[in-house]
């Protein structure tokens, strides 16, 4: 067992088999590579709970809040670059999982995900990466609550 | 910023592993291929930076707000029609 002192969630343990390698880290940042998944007790299937925490276990003050998407949007499906998906290894469709951050400000109500840039994660090896998908029409800041959605400035049409 | 320049076909190497070739130049559009090792990602920079800056603003988010949307997905939920 790990054990870490986190700035959200205290002191926590963690077994090895929990912690996930991003090997890429993330935008912004790029010395983050081990991380884990905190849930509330309840499963993350439960209906009443989208949403968990993606701690860092390199930087422990670092944790993003994720949520998973299909339960809002059944129809949300990233086009991710094969070649980026390859970089996390084999893994069989349905054991990926994919989550989106959320950026939770004053009004919970004004929440918003980031559509663009999904955190896919190969539970088969327990790496996982953030990548950014071809879609035109995702945004990085998509209100979970409401129809609007703000577009980030330019478009991403040509292909790698 | 070190200013090179190049033409089409040509390469840049940055350390041992990145290179960066002029595929082809049309207009004002330039076409680069890059190759890098896997654990190094490669983006368009104005989609990288807003990306860094949500993820910037995700990090920001403490446990209490968390719960604070738990509610409201549950207040969501239950006044859904069935």
């Amino acid at each position: 067992m790990l054990h870490f002192k986190t700035r959200n969630f205290g002191e926590i343990d963690i077994d090895e088999k929990m912690v996930i390698k991003f090997d890429s880290g993330l935008p912004g940042f790029s010395d983050a590579h081990r991380f884990t998944i905190i849930c509330d007790p309840e499963d993350l299937d439960d209906p009443d709970n989208p949403f968990c925490w993606l701690q860092c276990l390199d930087d422990t003050d670092v944790a993003f809040c994720m949520v998973n998407v299909e339960k809002f949007m059944p129809s949300y499906d990233p086009l991710v670059d094969e070649q980026e998906l390859a970089d996390l290894g084999e893994c069989d469709p349905d054991d990926y999982q994919i989550f989106n951050f959320v950026v939770i400000p004053k009004d919970p109500r004004e929440v918003t995900v980031n559509l663009k840039a999904p955190v896919i994660i190969n539970t088969q090896n327990m790496t996982g990466k953030q990548i950014i998908c071809q879609n035109d029409d995702y945004d990085v800041r998509h209100y979970l609550f409401s129809q609007r959605g703000v577009n980030y400035a330019g478009s991403d049409k040509e292909k790698k | 910023m070190l200013a090179l320049t190049r033409k089409k076909n040509e390469s840049i190497i940055i350390g041992d592993k990145i290179e960066i070739t002029v595929l082809n130049v049309q207009g004002e559009q330039v076409k680069l291929g890059i190759s890098a090792p896997r654990e190094i990602s490669v983006h368009r920079k104005e989609i990288y930076e807003q990306i860094c800056i949500e993820n910037m603003a995700a990090a920001q988010t403490v446990n209490n707000e968390g719960d604070k949307l738990k509610d409201l997905y549950s207040l969501i939920k239950s006044s859904q029609p069935k």
